[in-house]
């Protein structure tokens, strides 16, 4: 060691002044990268709790647990069973506080990160079921006329989502706007498949008055608005992606100040039995993706 | 060998190489000292998508440096953009030549890993087009190749001969490199009928006017028939690795190598779109050229070796000869 310590002082005695102040800059940098990185450790570690929590709230998806509201409408909606399955029941009641919009209570927290509005428990009524369908078969009325894509472009529909993916949101912004909520004739937004045949329009979606705002569940449990926790934001709001398990975007912004929503397929394969779910699976596109026919 | 006033030959030297890649080592520190690199747009948009599709333990690790950066943007991103500086200068001042190339290394496998995302080699996006495998790994080659030896090495070859390496080595480095580019032409995310016009449009978006008209027109002329190309990619980068190691001269594969890189830097790369504001390297266009150089023979030598007769040495002793 001490050998080593002459050999080092002989051998910075032979150095030029430029590499003198290299390992100086060197050592330096050594001191303040250690620093830093405990620097980062202990501020990491002390936002973890608020990390732990959210990606917790994400991912127990509590369906049981809670209002107990939601249950009901899910129950054979296919995207939705995979999220209560995965999330199984929590007895922790925060759980089922999302991590957006806490103004609307009871929401329940899925584990594909969709926050269902609270509903009405138990079967829908006799009036609740006519208003589902009136609303179901006005809006497939109305929106016949945008069977074609180019036509809702022309009426001020941009794409929300990513325009080449098998399913995209167009989104009429000046509608959502004006807050116009559940008008069969002026949809917040239209949702296209891209097939091997073109755009074939799927249904139309709503949006809530303003950003953490759920309309009226016309249908009761059958009509239940939901948003996302997850998602992430273009400057020009297009969703770009999903928040990382930590919360954060890879790309664009979290999207906290978010809107909810109702789906409503018109689509004649996916209106009879999935009018209202919140989203479509794969399985369930892959047949109108391949051939072209809704 | 060559007398008094015989003509030096005309070679690039390990010396340059070094030099050549402490300047690119400047460049990557003082990209990070841009300013959207202090803000969390860094460890958002630069270190976290590379966690997409990865392994379960490398998405993981990836993650965990972004919530690091993220907790302290500032500060690191004065570190790192200090290591950087720090080897650039390194590589300036011929003492420290070695700690430095060390230190790069280190650096250079750490960006490959986290900032790289492993050049995409494990969540199947690796497309040479776009800079795979990854600009760091060729930090990592051409330090390797241009590392001085403790002798004087050979002075009249190409620069690798001055290195560790010697020339055969630096030939077989720029045979891994672009052989291994040839197999990741050959891969999915390259011969997947319009992942090439894709990535071309991608490389497109947010790029000065001109660049991005000549990006989107080759990616309309692709279309959807970039497989051919990615074949044919493939076959001429086996063709240029190989080619110094078999042919006696590797002068044309080697020009040829560094039209193809900077093909890809210009279309694939967009010059490593620098002017983004969340560009941290050049990419791998001038590492690639830099290779090049480094195993480029001494042709000028060759041809004054062979008018030697005429040097005045030479002359001095051709009478001697012909007695």
């Amino acid at each position: 060691m001490k050998n080593l310590g002459t050999r080092a002082r002989v051998r910075w005695g032979t150095m030029g002044t430029a590499a003198r102040l290299w390992w100086s800059g060197a050592a330096s940098v050594a001191v303040a990268g250690v620093l830093v990185l405990a620097a980062t450790s202990l501020t990491d570690a002390a936002s973890q709790p608020a990390h732990d929590s959210s990606s917790a709230t994400a991912a127990t998806a509590p369906a049981a647990t809670g209002s107990g509201t939601g249950s009901g409408s899910m129950a054979g909606m296919a995207g939705m069973a995979g999220g209560a399955t995965q999330g199984g029941t929590s007895a922790d009641p925060a759980s089922t506080t999302a991590a957006i919009c806490p103004n609307v209570k009871n929401t329940t927290t899925m584990g594909n990160g969709m926050v269902m509005a609270p509903v009405p428990s138990g079967a829908p009524t006799a009036a609740e079921q006519a208003a589902a369908n009136q609303l179901v078969s006005e809006t497939t009325a109305a929106v016949a006329k945008y069977a074609n894509l180019s036509a809702a472009t022309a009426a001020g529909y941009v794409p929300a989502t990513n325009p080449s993916g098998y399913e995209v949101h167009y989104a009429n912004w000046q509608t959502v706007r004006s807050g116009d909520v559940l008008d069969p004739d002026h949809p917040s937004s239209l949702v296209y498949a891209n097939t091997v045949k073109g755009p074939v329009l799927l249904g139309a979606m709503y949006l809530g008055a303003g950003p953490c705002q759920p309309g009226p569940d016309v249908g009761g449990p059958l009509t239940q608005w939901h948003a996302h926790d997850n998602l992430c934001l273009s400057t020009d709001h297009q969703v770009v992606g999903k928040t990382t398990s930590s919360g954060t975007c890879a790309t664009g912004v979290h999207n906290t100040s978010t809107y909810f929503m109702l789906h409503v397929w018109v689509a004649p394969s996916l209106a009879a039995t999935h009018q209202f779910q919140p989203d479509l699976t794969r399985s369930e596109l892959a047949p109108i993706i391949r051939t072209g026919q809704s | 060998m060559s007398g008094e006033g015989a003509p030096r030959p005309a070679r690039v030297t390990a010396r340059s190489i070094q030099i050549g890649l402490g300047v690119i080592w400047l460049l990557d520190g003082l990209l990070q000292l841009q300013p959207k690199m202090f803000g969390l747009d860094f460890a958002n948009m630069v270190i976290l998508p590379s966690a997409q599709g990865q392994p379960g333990v490398v998405s993981g690790v990836i993650t965990h440096m972004a919530h690091l950066i993220a907790a302290q943007p500032v500060l690191t991103d004065l570190v790192f953009a200090a290591i950087q500086l720090l080897i650039g200068v390194g590589l300036l001042v011929r003492e420290t030549v070695k700690p430095a190339l060390v230190l790069s290394f280190v650096w250079a496998l750490g960006v490959w890993a986290l900032g790289e995302g492993f050049g995409g080699l494990f969540n199947g996006t690796a497309m040479p087009l776009t800079g795979a495998p990854g600009a760091a790994l060729l930090y990592l080659a051409v330090g390797l190749v241009i590392w001085p030896k403790k002798s004087a090495g050979e002075r009249s070859g190409p620069a690798a001969a001055e290195g560790l390496l010697g020339e055969g080595g630096g030939q077989i480095m720029w045979a891994v490199v672009w052989c291994g580019l040839g197999v990741l032409w050959l891969l999915p995310a390259s011969t997947n009928g319009g992942a090439l016009s894709a990535a071309l449009r991608d490389a497109g978006s947010g790029e000065p006017g001109w660049l991005a008209h000549v990006q989107l027109s080759v990616a309309h002329a692709l279309g959807n028939g970039g497989t051919s190309v990615a074949v044919v990619a493939a076959v001429l980068s086996f063709v240029i690795g190989f080619g110094p190691l078999i042919a006696r001269r590797p002068t044309i594969f080697l020009i040829a190598g560094v039209a193809l890189a900077l093909d890809f830097w210009v279309l694939g790369e967009a010059f490593g779109q620098i002017t983004s504001g969340m560009a941290t390297d050049p990419n791998t266009g001038p590492l690639l050229v830099l290779l090049a150089l480094a195993i480029y023979p001494a042709a000028t030598a060759v041809r004054a070796t062979a008018r030697e007769p005429l040097s005045p040495t030479f002359t001095a002793g051709a009478p001697t000869l012909a007695s």
